[in-house]
C-alpha cells in the first residue's frame, strides 16, 4: 500500500515538473513593488511569478523559520537581513560580481553581515516622514510644528502603529539614536512621546484615505504614501527637519529556494536601471540603482522629499537589530499605549 | 336548586384570521351561564370554539363583541392575573425549574403571603390531590398522572372562585382517566368550587358535569343536563355527537291521547310520545341502540351482521322497506344467524323526536 | 468489559479524542510550555526553563533582564472590564429583539435569522473598517447628523473608547443572539400563560419563570461572547487607533514586534486561567441561581 502511494506521487511529481514552466515566489511587503515589473519580468523570461505578501519583518522570519518552504525570494529591512544571515537562512548569490553591480550606490551596502552584498542586493529605501493638507495646517517643517497642529487648528493628527517607529521619533526629539539601548534615554523618548500622546487621534497605518477626506489634518507615514495624492497638490511630503528614520530593503534569495536559477534572473533583471525606475514611479521610493534615478518620471525627480539630496540624508538614521535590548522598545511602548 | 349566578357570558363573539387570510368566528354569538358550585362541561369536537372559550374566561384572549361577568363585574380589559380564576392546562404548564411545591405555592408567593401560610396551604392542597410529601420533587420526576394533580393542586390553592379546565385528563390513559373523573368530580363537591371544563370525549363529559353545553362551530347547539342532552338532543349534531344513536327519517300520521304514530320510509310505524307533536310533520326520530328490544315489538327486519362486543353485542339490522339500524343487545348463548329475519320493537318513553327532518 | 466492547468504545472515542487533541489540546500544550522557556533571540524560543515570563507578570523579576511591571495586569483587568461590557450591552440588545423575532411569523422570522446571519459572508476586517467610515468626522453618522440640523459640529466618535465598544457590540452580537433566540423560541408559552392565571404581574412572570428558563441561552451567549472578546485586539486597533493596550494587542506584539515568544505564550496561559476562573464562577452562580429556585 505505502509503496503503491510513494510511486504514484512519485509519478505525480514527475509529470508536474516535466509539465511545468519555470516559477518564481516572491515574499514581499504588501503593495512594495510595481505589479508591472513582474509582467515585464514573465515576458522577458517565460518564467511565471507568484507573489505573497506579509506586514512585518518578523512575520516573514517566523514563517521562514517555521519552515515555510516554496519561498524564493523574501525582501528583508537591512536589520532583518542581518538576523537572516547570522541565522544561515539566505544564499549567497553573488550578485556584487554582476558587471550591472557597478549601477549600486555604495552608500547602500549597508548590512554589516554582508557588507559586500555577496548575499542580498540593495532594492529599494525610502524615508518616514510627514504628510499634511498644506490648506489646513499652513507649512510645517518638522515634529514640533506636527504635535503643535491640534492646538492650532483644532485639527487631528496619527502617529504610526509602530514601536520601532513612534520611539525612533521620541529619540530623536530627545536627540539620541533611534539604536539606542540606554534605558535612561530610552525613558526620555517615551516620556516624550507619552507628553504628546493626547494630541495624536490615533496610532494607525490607515491614515492615508482619512488624510484625504480631511479627517485628518497631518500623518505620521512612509514616503510611499506619495501615490494616494498624486492630484492632491494641497497634502503635502516633508521629512521632519529634526530628523527622521529611513528604511532600505535588499532583495534576499533563501536558502532552501527551490527555483535559484530563476532567482539569480530575478537579481540580474532588477540590476538594470530601467527596471528600478519602473519601480520607482509606481512606488515613489528611493532607489540604489544611481543611472536608474535619471530614468524616473520628472515629479518624482525633482521632490527633494522624494529623491533626497545629500544634506537631508545626513538628518536620516536607519534602524539596527537590538537583540535583547528589544525588550527596552517593548516595555516603552507598554508604557506610551497605557498612558492615559 | 338556587344557586346564585356566578359567570354569565352573552352574544361572545371571536374572530381569528387564517394565514390564508380568510377570516372566521371561533365564537360566534355564546351566551353561557355558571352557577356558583356547578360544574359545566364545554363539549365539542376541536374547532368548536370551546378552548376559544375557556381562553376568554381566563383573559388569554380578548372577545370582539359581547361580555364576559364574574360576580357581576364585567372583565374585558383585565389582564389574566388580575382575573380571580385559575385553568388546569392541557399540557399542565408546570414550571420545570421549581419543586413540586414551589409549583403549588406559586400563586401564594406572588401575592406575597407569608412563607409559614404558604407551606400550611401547600401541604393542605397537595393533601387534598393525594400527593402529599412529595412537595421537594420536581415535575420531571413525576409520573403522568402526578403531574396532573400537581397541575390541579397548584390551580386551586389560592381558592379561585371559578376553575377552568382544559381537556386536562387527555394525556391519561384509559384508566387513570376514569379513576381521575371520579376524584375532580368529587373534589369539585368538597371544594365547592365551580368547574368549567372542557374536553371532546363526550363520555368523559356525562359522567361529571351537573351540566354540558355542547359547542358546534362557535355556536352554543344545546346547554342542558347530561340526561337531557342524552335523552332529548335538541338537534341531529348533539344526538350524534353524544353517544352512538340511530336517526330515522319519519312523518307524524297521527295522535292517540298521549301516544304518537310515526310512519318510516318503509311503511313501519313506530310509537312515541305525542308531547308537542302536530300530524303531518316531517321529524326524525332518535332511537339509541341500547333501547331497542329484541324478539318482540312492531318493527321487521333482516340481521345483517352481529358483532361481539364483550358483555353485549352489536347488530347491523336493515328494517324491512327502510333504513338499517343498529341495535345493543345483551350477549347470548344463542344467537340469529346473518339473514334470519327479527322484530324489534322500542318502549314509546324512549323514543325521542326531533322537529328537525333528517 | 470484554475485548470487542473495549475495540468499540476506542472507535466511538476516538475520533473524538483524536480532534481534540489535534485542534485543542497540542497547541495548548505548546503554548504551556513555550511560556516556560527562554526567549530566542530572533523569536521563537530556547530550550532551557525560564520562569521570569510569569515573574514579569506575578511580580518576581531579576530587575536586570526582566523587570516586574504591574501594567501587565492592569492590562488584563481592562480588557476583562471591555469584555464584560460587551457581554452586558449585547444581552440588553439580544434579549428583547430575540423575544420579537421569536413571535414573529413563520417566514419574517427566517428572513430575520438570516440577516442576523448576513455579516458573516463578509470579512470581519472589512466589517470594521465600514464602522470606520460610518463614525469618521466626515462620515455617515455625522454627514446624516449635521443634514438634519441636530448638531452643529461633528461630533469625534472615531477612536474614543465609546467606539471600541460599539465596535465590539457589532460583531459580537450574532453571537449573543443566536443561543438566546434557542433558547426563548422553545421557551413554552403555557408556562407564561400559567404565571399569569396564577396571579403574577408581567414583571414577576419575567424574573420567576421567563428569565429562569432561558438562563442556559443567556449563559451559552454570554460565555460565546465573553471568550473571544477578551482577546480581541482588532477592534482596539481599527475603531479606537491602538491608543488603549488590551490583552490581545500585547500578546500580539510579543509575537511579531517584540519577538518573546515566550513571554506573549505565558500572558495567553494568564488570560486563559483568569477567563477559566471567571467562567467557572459564574457557572456555579449561574447554577445556584437555578438550583435555589
Amino acid at each position: 500500500m505505502k509503496k503503491a502511494i510513494v510511486l504514484a506521487l512519485s509519478c505525480l511529481v514527475a509529470g508536474t515538473a516535466a509539465r511545468a514552466e519555470e516559477t518564481l515566489a516572491l515574499y514581499n511587503w504588501g503593495d512594495y513593488i510595481n505589479p508591472a515589473v513582474l509582467t515585464k519580468f514573465t515576458e522577458e523570461t517565460g518564467i511565471k511569478v507568484t507573489l505573497d505578501t506579509y506586514s512585518a519583518n518578523e512575520e516573514m522570519l517566523a514563517k521562514i523559520q517555521a519552515g515555510a518552504t516554496g519561498y524564493d525570494i523574501v525582501f528583508p529591512s537591512v536589520w532583518m537581513q542581518d538576523i537572516m544571515v547570522k541565522l544561515d537562512l539566505l544564499e549567497q548569490t553573488n550578485i556584487n560580481a554582476d558587471p550591472a553591480f557597478a549601477n549600486i550606490d555604495p552608500a547602500f551596502l549597508r548590512s554589516k553581515e554582508d557588507p559586500q552584498s555577496s548575499y542580498c542586493l540593495p532594492y529599494a529605501w525610502g524615508t518616514v516622514g510627514i504628510f499634511y493638507n498644506e490648506n489646513v495646517t499652513g507649512p510645517i517643517a518638522g515634529w514640533d510644528d506636527f504635535f503643535a497642529i491640534p492646538q492650532k487648528t483644532g485639527q487631528k493628527i496619527t502617529l504610526l502603529d509602530d514601536m520601532r517607529e513612534v520611539l525612533g521619533m521620541g529619540l530623536i526629539m530627545t536627540g539620541h539614536s533611534v539604536n539606542s539601548t540606554d534605558p535612561a534615554e530610552l525613558k526620555e523618548a517615551a516620556d516624550y512621546v507619552t507628553a504628546h500622546k493626547a494630541e495624536v487621534t490615533a496610532f494607525t497605518y490607515e491614515s492615508m484615505p482619512l488624510l484625504l477626506s480631511g479627517d485628518v489634518a497631518a500623518a505620521h507615514y512612509f514616503v510611499g504614501g506619495n501615490m494616494f495624492f498624486v492630484d492632491h497638490p494641497e497634502i503635502k511630503y516633508i521629512i521632519p527637519k529634526e530628523g527622521a528614520t529611513m528604511y532600505q530593503e535588499n532583495i534576499c534569495v533563501l536558502k532552501d529556494a527551490p527555483h535559484k536559477e530563476a532567482a539569480q534572473k530575478f537579481l540580474q533583471f532588477y540590476l538594470r536601471p530601467e527596471i528600478a525606475a519602473l519601480n520607482v514611479s509606481q512606488q515613489f521610493n528611493g532607489t540604489p540603482n544611481r543611472p536608474a534615478n535619471d530614468l524616473t518620471p520628472d515629479f518624482i525627480k525633482s521632490n527633494p522629499n522624494i529623491n533626497v539630496p545629500a544634506e537631508t540624508l545626513a538628518r536620516l538614521q536607519i534602524f539596527a537589530d537590538l537583540g535583547k535590548a528589544l525588550k527596552l522598545y517593548d516595555r516603552a511602548w507598554n508604557a506610551i499605549r497605557t498612558a492615559q | 336548586m338556587s344557586r346564585s349566578r356566578l359567570l354569565d357570558i352573552r352574544a361572545a363573539r371571536r374572530l381569528f384570521t387564517t394565514p390564508e387570510g380568510k377570516s372566521f368566528a371561533a365564537l360566534d354569538g355564546v351566551d353561557l351561564a355558571v352557577d356558583e358550585g356547578e360544574f359545566v362541561t364545554l363539549l365539542g369536537p376541536s374547532g368548536c370554539g370551546k378552548t376559544t372559550l375557556l381562553r376568554a374566561i381566563a383573559g388569554f384572549e380578548e372577545l370582539d363583541e359581547g361580555v364576559i361577568r364574574l360576580d357581576g363585574a364585567d372583565l374585558s380589559g383585565l389582564p389574566p392575573h388580575r382575573r380571580p380564576v385559575n385553568t388546569v392546562f392541557q399540557s399542565y404548564a408546570l414550571f420545570p425549574h421549581m419543586s413540586v411545591a414551589r409549583n403549588v405555592g406559586y400563586a401564594l408567593e406572588v401575592q406575597g403571603a407569608p412563607r409559614a401560610e404558604r407551606e400550611a396551604e401547600v401541604a393542605a392542597a397537595l393533601e387534598k390531590v393525594g400527593l402529599a410529601g412529595l412537595g421537594t420533587r420536581r415535575p420531571a420526576q413525576l409520573s403522568g398522572g402526578q403531574r396532573q394533580r400537581v397541575a390541579l393542586a397548584r390551580a386551586i390553592v389560592a381558592k379561585p372562585r371559578l376553575l377552568l379546565l382544559d381537556e386536562p385528563l387527555s394525556a391519561l390513559d384509559r384508566n387513570l382517566r376514569q379513576q381521575m373523573q371520579f376524584e375532580l368530580k368529587d373534589l369539585q363537591h368538597r371544594l365547592g368550587i365551580a368547574f368549567v371544563f372542557v374536553t371532546h370525549d363526550q363520555e368523559e363529559a356525562l359522567t361529571m358535569s351537573d351540566r354540558i353545553v355542547v359547542l358546534r362551530a362557535g355556536k352554543v347547539e344545546q346547554a342542558a343536563p347530561p340526561r337531557e342532552i342524552y335523552r332529548h338532543p335538541k338537534t341531529r349534531f348533539v344526538a350524534e355527537f353524544i353517544g352512538e344513536t340511530n336517526l330515522l327519517p319519519a312523518r307524524v300520521e297521527g295522535i292517540s291521547g298521549a301516544q304518537a304514530l310515526l310512519s318510516l320510509p318503509g311503511g313501519q310505524s313506530l310509537q312515541a310520545e305525542a308531547a308537542g307533536l302536530e300530524p303531518g310533520r316531517t321529524v326524525t326520530a332518535v332511537l339509541r341502540p341500547t333501547d331497542i328490544t329484541l324478539g318482540t315489538g312492531d318493527l321487521a327486519g333482516t340481521l345483517l351482521r352481529a358483532d361481539f362486543m364483550g358483555a353485549d353485542r352489536h347488530l347491523r339490522v336493515a328494517l324491512e322497506g327502510g333504513p338499517e339500524i343498529s341495535v345493543i343487545a345483551r350477549d347470548t348463548a344463542v344467537l340469529p344467524q346473518p339473514g334470519t329475519r327479527l322484530h324489534l320493537g322500542c318502549d314509546p318513553a324512549l323514543v325521542h323526536v326531533m322537529e328537525e327532518p333528517t | 468489559m470484554t475485548h470487542r466492547d473495549r475495540l468499540h468504545l476506542w472507535g466511538l472515542l476516538g475520533p473524538v479524542t483524536l480532534f481534540l487533541g489535534v485542534f485543542f489540546l497540542i497547541p495548548l500544550l505548546t503554548i504551556a510550555l513555550y511560556s516556560i522557556l527562554t526567549p530566542g533571540l530572533y523569536g521563537g524560543v530556547e530550550w532551557a526553563f525560564y520562569h521570569w515570563n510569569y515573574g514579569r507578570i506575578f511580580g518576581w523579576a531579576d530587575g536586570i533582564d526582566e523587570v516586574f511591571e504591574p501594567v501587565y495586569l492592569q492590562i488584563l483587568a481592562r480588557s476583562l472590564g471591555l469584555a464584560l461590557t460587551t457581554v452586558l450591552l449585547c444581552l440588553a440588545i439580544c434579549y428583547p429583539v430575540a423575544f420579537w423575532v421569536a413571535w414573529l411569523p413563520q417566514r419574517w422570522r427566517m428572513l430575520f435569522l438570516f440577516l442576523i446571519a448576513l455579516p458573516f459572508f463578509a470579512s470581519l476586517i472589512v466589517r470594521l473598517y465600514a464602522w470606520l467610515l460610518i463614525l469618521k468626522p466626515s462620515g455617515l453618522l455625522n454627514t446624516v447628523l449635521l443634514a438634519t440640523g441636530l448638531i452643529s459640529e461633528p461630533l469625534d466618535l472615531l477612536y474614543t473608547p465609546s467606539a471600541v465598544v460599539l465596535g465590539m457590540v457589532y460583531i459580537f452580537l450574532p453571537f449573543m443572539f443566536l443561543p438566546l433566540f434557542a433558547a426563548i423560541d422553545t421557551l413554552d408559552a403555557a408556562l407564561i400563560e400559567a404565571s399569569a392565571d396564577l396571579g403574577a404581574k408581567p414583571w414577576q412572570t419575567f424574573l420567576k419563570v421567563i428569565f429562569p428558563m432561558t438562563l442556559p441561552g443567556v449563559v451559552a451567549g454570554s460565555v460565546i461572547v465573553f471568550i473571544p472578546a477578551v482577546g480581541n485586539f482588532i477592534v482596539p486597533d481599527i475603531l479606537g487607533g491602538a491608543k488603549g493596550l488590551m490583552t490581545g494587542n500585547l500578546i500580539e506584539q510579543q509575537f511579531l514586534s517584540s519577538r518573546n515568544w515566550p513571554f506573549g505564550s505565558a500572558l495567553a496561559m494568564v488570560v486563559m486561567a483568569v477567563v477559566l476562573g471567571a467562567l467557572t464562577i459564574f457557572a456555579t452562580r449561574a447554577k445556584k441561581a437555578g438550583g435555589a429556585a
